[in-house]
């Protein structure tokens, strides 16, 4: 993903477990909308070639489900023909208990008690066995009408929240990086050609709501982060940015776990119990709009956050400082960032000893670890317990430092003492 | 801090336990919606012309109908301008459902008999037995019966009852000899019915009269034509023909004589042996007659009801009842009740007619707005149309929310885990928060279900629930974040704990902001399932900011402060919070 000083026996996993990430989202932000951008043509060419599989809950229509009991397919579509019904269509599907018959037809609810009594009979099960799903032809539209009304009074009172909250172009991008999504979770449907039901819409919006909630979770520490850092003009907007989403990337990474898990576990149980029923309808939407969503908002979101600041006079300013000292673009980690507001915020020095630069690679800025010095500068690196119970020591025995494979960071870095 | 930090985790345990322990000590549970518990669910759709007072009078005779049912559990809501009635459990759905919405149920019908008990209740197999059906026969025969009912047969039906209403006599030979014995449709025999039940007070809106608009009524119109008792609970109970539910069950037929009751509120006040629904030719007597009615207060200060008759319906009123059954006795049915049964004191109306109530009385205030209810907006005030039948069996039903409790506790069971692994000590805070979320929960919407929110658990509300895991977990991911940035930056866990719920519980309260805005608007503005689901999100999202401050925040204050726990090896705070650097990460 990005170039770090790291050896390789430092894996991700134990780099995002130390907070020693610097990865640089905001400078590849055009791969992401590059990604994005495709992803989401393909789903709408998908989706003007073949549209969306609606189910008749949106165009209306009847269907019934009835446990087969050993009816033919042939025989139930006689017996619903009789009832004067020529064009239903006839399935059979996995129930919960061996296989049920599942009929389709566009009629009414007002006409359906006919044909469910031929179904009952047919089968000889009660009127209560058979499932009966009926919906007139305008409710769909107004099912779908609602949604949208209550889609756009949600963007409204979002969109207001988070300027009122933070800024208006937090607002902004939150809603880009969620309209980023539903065309993400439509385009997933029209590819696959997946049904759309009633389900699908509760999806969509849970999606909404997830993904605003995540970027809010990672504006709130931007948010925190330029009132210091960035304010202070020691660093640009998008480095800022840079270090905010490093900091919460592992939180980010946890949240989306936590939330997919159960997702997955209702799309795996759903289709394992009950066959092709609401409960994975639920978990197809929810899994591909869990993903998208924990995505925007640090690929989409956080990098158009951080565009659209670095234009305004005061970020566009503190950046040509920078750059002219040739201190822009570099990334703190978390843990350096920690280190460096140990002592009560950034002072001066502990900036020094951060911010390098090894700008060999084009790629993007080159990271910098800061150097691990826990003998003398960083007061205690680790709670009080953890040094004493012996963990203290295992650092070094367990990966050498990156100063031992790199120049100390401290001792190259341009920026450094320049101050 | 520490006193306060303690009596607030007290607090919260103690409430959830309580709360929890009440649920289960009352017997009750969750009220389950009808995709996991099975039954059937029906959207009625105005159309045409309405307004929100025609709307709520709709959903009034709706609730009433559904109530005849006997259906445990039955709701009928408004959600924006549908009524939804959920019968959970109901047997013969699809022929309920047909029932409740039904619309042409005000009739205009002949009295034959009245009764004031049981002993004058018209006996033996003739149109009671019809009309009393056993309900578990009705199913299947009254769906089809329902088209029928409104299409009127044009041939054999509309000529027999032709002659019927002809004969003024609806019914058998066996009817005309019972009138000879009863109280015949006049005046005077109404002295029996005194004297059956001498102590009896009239029954409010039961006797009544009907004289041209403006005409003064007299002696004679103002005569009950009975004083009605109220029947004793052991004639109510002999009479299964008379519930509501096979009322519902089996609407008689528009030629059909029908034996109905009178209500006030619940009890039996009168019966009634009718006839056929009166009617020229295929023109039956129905809502069809009147185009408006208004209570007005008369000269003589009583409480009438004003009718005016459209065109057609009153030239129809003057041929066939003031031509037929002046001085006889005419029922307004609603749903198979009588309304009321005024006395028919002219012969010529033209267009207009003035209900006054029976006794001294008369009508009250009350009684005669009702009536004039019933009469302008026949038996529902809107037209509805069926634009959502649903209906659920109940093996379905079970084997959904077994689905859905197996993927939810597999899908937790996995989120604890991972916790744990990841946070150590903290992980079990978070085991033990969800637990208690989940308490809460539970106790919540036990309590829900039985109030008038008739809150209720539908696939979508799990789903819901299960979404608001990952919401609930993530504050205490944002937390347990917040004091590992702290704890990197030198600080211990003691003196970071406090210090780091701070700044994290801003990250919280905005973001769950977010998820309350956005369940309030879906529940606010959404119809059908999502608002189930909103719901659920809500509530659990709000349980969420609540356990974070009065639990989160107190417990890990404390563990904090507790060396042993802090920096124990395997699950110690610092070991989960990778102070210290000990590998074992995700």
């Amino acid at each position: 993903m990005s170039t770090t000083l790291d050896q390789p026996t430092h894996g991700l996993a134990r780099r995002l477990y130390q907070g020693e990430t610097a990865f640089d989202f905001v400078g590849r932000s055009r791969r992401w909308f590059t990604g994005s951008g495709v992803v989401i043509l393909i789903g709408l060419i998908a989706l003007a070639v073949s549209g969306l599989k609606f189910g008749i809950d949106f165009k209306g229509g009847t269907s019934w489900e009835v446990p087969a009991n050993g009816v033919s397919v042939t025989a139930a579509r006689d017996a619903v023909g009789a009832q004067g019904i020529k064009d239903a269509t006839v399935q059979t599907l996995k129930g919960t208990n061996g296989t049920d018959l599942r009929v389709e037809a566009k009629i009414p609810p007002a006409d359906q008690a006919k044909v469910t009594a031929a179904l009952a009979k047919l089968t000889h099960a009660s009127d209560n066995a058979v499932a009966v799903n009926s919906v007139g032809p305008t409710w769909g539209h107004e099912i779908t009408h609602k949604a949208e009304v209550a889609l756009i009074a949600f963007f409204i009172a979002v969109g207001l929240f988070i300027t009122f909250r933070f800024q208006a172009k937090m607002a902004f991008a939150a809603i880009v990086a969620v309209i980023h999504d539903i065309l993400v979770t439509v385009g997933v449907y029209a590819i696959f050609g997946f049904d759309v039901t009633p389900n699908t819409v509760i999806a969509l919006l849970t999606i909404l709501g997830y993904s605003l909630y995540d970027t809010v979770v990672v504006f709130d520490k931007v948010d925190e982060n330029t009132r210091g850092l960035a304010a202070s003009g020691r660093m640009t907007y998008s480095d800022t940015v840079n270090l905010s989403m490093n900091q919460v990337l592992m939180r980010s990474i946890n949240t989306s776990l936590v939330a997919i898990l159960p997702i997955l576990s209702v799309l795996v149980i759903g289709d394992v119990f009950l066959g092709a029923t609401t409960l994975k309808e639920f978990g197809l939407a929810l899994f591909v709009g869990l993903l998208t969503g924990a995505y925007s908002s640090i690929f989409i979101a956080a990098p158009i956050l951080a565009r659209l600041k670095e234009r305004e006079p005061r970020y566009a300013t503190i950046r040509q400082r920078l750059e002219s000292r040739g201190a822009a673009g570099a990334l703190l980690t978390p843990r350096a960032a920690a280190e460096q507001s140990a002592g009560g915020g950034v002072s001066r020095a502990r900036t020094a000893a951060v911010a390098v630069l090894d700008d060999d690679d084009d790629d993007g800025p080159a990271i910098l670890r800061p150097g691990r010095d826990d003998d003398d500068e960083r007061p205690a690196r680790a709670a009080p317990g953890g040094a004493r119970s012996g963990q203290a020591n295992r650092p070094p025995a367990n990966r050498p430092r990156p100063g031992a494979a790199r120049p100390a960071p401290r001792g190259r870095k341009k920026g450094g003492k320049r101050r | 801090m520490r006193r306060s930090m303690t009596i607030s985790l007290s607090a919260i345990l103690a409430i959830a336990a309580v709360a929890l322990i009440a649920a289960i000590a009352s017997g009750n549970s969750p009220r389950l919606g009808l995709d996991l518990q099975g039954g059937a669910s029906v959207v009625l759709s105005p159309t045409g012309s309405y307004n929100n007072g025609a709307l709520n009078q709709a959903q009034k005779i709706i609730n009433a109908r559904v109530n005849g049912l006997g259906v445990a559990g039955a709701t009928v809501q408004r959600q924006g301008n549908n009524i939804v009635v959920e019968l959970p459990g109901v047997k013969n759905a699809s022929s309920a459902l047909g029932v409740i919405g039904q619309t042409a149920q005000l009739q205009f019908r002949p009295v034959v008999l009245d009764s004031n008990g049981q002993e004058l209740i018209f006996a033996g197999p003739g149109p009671s037995a019809t009309a009393s059906a056993t309900p578990t026969t009705a199913g299947p025969t009254s769906s089809t019966a329902v088209p029928a009912t409104t299409t009127a047969p044009p041939t054999t039906a509309a000529s027999t009852s032709t002659t019927k209403a002809a004969a003024g006599l609806p019914g058998g030979a066996r009817v005309n000899t019972a009138a000879a014995g009863a109280p015949s449709p006049a005046p005077a025999p109404a002295g029996a019915g005194t004297a059956a039940a001498p102590t009896s007070a009239p029954a409010p809106g039961t006797a009544a009269s009907v004289a041209p608009a403006g005409a003064t009524p007299t002696s004679s119109a103002l005569t009950p034509l009975s004083p009605t008792t109220t029947l004793s609970p052991a004639a109510a109970a002999a009479g299964p023909a008379l519930t509501p539910q096979s009322v519902l069950d089996n609407p008689a037929s528009v030629d059909q004589e029908i034996v109905v009751p009178e209500y006030t509120k619940s009890d039996i006040t009168a019966r009634y042996v009718l006839g056929p629904v009166i009617r020229d030719g295929t023109y039956l007597f129905t809502g069809q007659i009147v185009s408006s009615a208004q209570a007005n207060i008369d000269t003589t200060g009583q409480w009438t009801v004003a009718v005016n008759f459209t065109g057609k319906g009153g030239s129809e009123w003057d041929k066939i009842v003031g031509g037929q059954y002046y001085q006889k006795y005419v029922a307004i049915v609603l749903d198979n009740r009588v309304e009321s049964a005024p006395q028919i004191n002219a012969q010529r109306f033209s267009g207009q007619a003035t209900i006054s109530g029976g006794g001294s009385a008369g009508f009250s205030h009350t009684q005669a707005s009702n009536l004039a209810l019933v009469l302008r907006y026949g038996a529902l005030p809107v037209k509805l149309t069926q634009s959502e039948v649903r209906t659920v069996s109940a093996s379905l039903g079970k084997a959904s929310l077994r689905a859905g409790l197996v993927a939810g506790f597999i899908g937790l069971a996995l989120v604890l885990l991972y916790m744990i692994a990841y946070y150590r000590a903290l992980g079990v805070v978070v085991v033990i928060g969800l637990g208690l979320s989940g308490s809460l929960l539970y106790s919540l919407y036990t309590w829900l279900g039985t109030s008038s929110l008739h809150a209720s658990l539908s696939l979508a509300s799990v789903v819901g629930i299960i979404v608001s895991v990952g919401v609930t977990a993530d504050s205490y991911i944002v937390y347990f974040e917040r004091l590992k940035d702290d704890i990197r930056a030198g600080k211990s866990v003691r003196s970071s704990v406090d210090r780091s719920f701070g700044r994290a519980w801003r990250t919280i309260w905005t973001a769950d902001l977010v998820s309350i805005i956005a369940a309030f608007l879906l529940w606010f503005l959404t119809i059908g399932d999502v608002r189930g689901f909103a719901f659920a999100l809500g509530l659990s999202t709000v349980l969420d900011l609540i356990t974070a401050y009065l639990f989160t925040r107190p417990i890990v204050f404390l563990l904090g402060r507790n060396r042993g726990i802090a920096e124990a090896r395997v699950l110690g705070i610092s070991r989960g919070l990778a102070a210290a650097p000990a590998g074992g990460a995700a």
